[in-house]
């Protein structure tokens, strides 16, 4: 889900590096400070989220709850993803750091995704939570399964899309469990992004 | 709001240091006349059936092997002079990682044995990368609390003033 440096063309992860510097400074510019502690939050558990390794068909995946970052945080979302990559890619050496900027347009788009889905009104609550974590890290895999297409690398965007499916339906359970904890414990939270 | 640039690039400079890594781990054993590296990802399993490229000590872009892992993660070649050894580990779904392992005279005299787990290019230095996970995981984890802080912290300032300018 990282993609490290080396594999998609510099020229094209500096390009995608100014792109999401200036998502970062469109999404982030209003921020404010009742916002702050949510993104912290958020941002703690997106980063520690890819901690969680599943082994799977000869390779490793992880969670990447970029659906429930979409529900609780709207546009928001990608900044806190971008931080959440960058630390990923220095402290842990998951993504490469010049590749930053590719993987958050990927999961950022997840995220995207996955505000649009939970703010479909009229669909159960239920269905909504879980699509939104399923197509938050689908969207994602896809993204990079296509860039890793173009560029003629790996093993191919049907291999990508097989391992992600898994990995989705896992996120789309837990997306729904703590959406569900957060509409028993403490509901406003879910308005943020409406 | 300077500060706080000056302050993050500071931040990812100090954290980046000399060279950084990607997903995968590589601990070498070098034993003569092979040296044998096993590959896992990091705080998970072995790298399956990975693409390696091994690049000899001033060879530029020339492949001295191209091989995989195995089942295991483990992979081996013999080197055939002194100095440090480029490896180029791939599992070809976006984790890679390229390191390093040195190479000594004395490795082709006798038969050295020596574990070098998370050799940072052949400098033996102990980096950042060879902190336990969950060390990392808590260093990390500040660091976001305290920028979230920090920036907390600029915008109430910053509301604080308004509302006195306003007064």
């Amino acid at each position: 889900m990282h993609i490290a440096d080396g594999i998609i063309a510099t020229e094209v992860c500096i390009a995608a590096d100014a792109i999401s510097l200036g998502a970062l400074y469109a999404f982030g510019k209003k921020t404010e400070a009742g916002d702050i502690p949510r993104m912290g939050f958020m941002g703690a558990a997106l980063f520690v989220a890819s901690l969680i390794h599943f082994p799977i068909a000869g390779t490793s995946i992880h969670l990447g709850l970029y659906g429930l970052a979409g529900i609780l945080l709207g546009i928001r979302a990608f900044p806190v993803i971008f931080v959440a990559l960058l630390f990923q890619s220095l402290i842990f050496q998951h993504g490469g750091l010049l590749s930053v900027g590719l993987n958050a347009i990927n999961m950022g788009a997840g995220a995207m995704a996955g505000w649009l889905v939970w703010k479909a009104g009229r669909i159960p609550e239920s269905i909504r939570a879980f699509s939104a974590g399923f197509i938050g890290i689908l969207l994602a895999a896809f993204l990079m399964a296509m860039e890793f297409q173009i560029t003629g690398y790996g093993r191919g965007a049907f291999f990508i899309a097989y391992i992600y499916s898994i990995a989705a339906a896992v996120e789309g359970v837990l997306t729904l469990t703590i959406i569900n904890f957060f509409r028993r414990a403490k509901p406003d939270i879910l308005e943020y992004g409406k | 709001m300077m500060n706080g640039v000056i302050f993050l690039t500071s931040l990812v400079i100090g954290i980046a240091g000399p060279g950084l890594e990607h997903g995968i781990e590589v601990d070498f054993v070098k034993r003569a006349p092979s040296v044998i590296a096993t590959c896992s990802y990091t705080g998970s399993g072995p790298v399956k059936n990975a693409e390696v490229l091994v690049y000899s000590p001033g060879e530029g872009d020339d492949e001295y092997q191209k091989g995989g892992t195995d089942v295991n993660g483990v992979f081996a070649f013999v080197p055939d002079a002194p100095g440090q050894w480029k490896i180029v580990v791939d599992d070809g779904h976006g984790h890679r990682k390229e390191t390093a392992v040195t190479v000594t005279e004395e490795f082709f005299l006798s038969e050295e044995t020596a574990q070098v787990p998370g050799e940072d290019a052949g400098t033996g230095k102990i980096g950042f990368t060879d902190l336990p996970l969950w060390l990392r995981a808590i260093w990390g984890l500040t660091l976001i609390f305290g920028i979230a802080c920090l920036l907390y912290l600029l915008k109430v300032k910053k509301l604080i003033q308004s509302g006195n300018d306003r007064a």
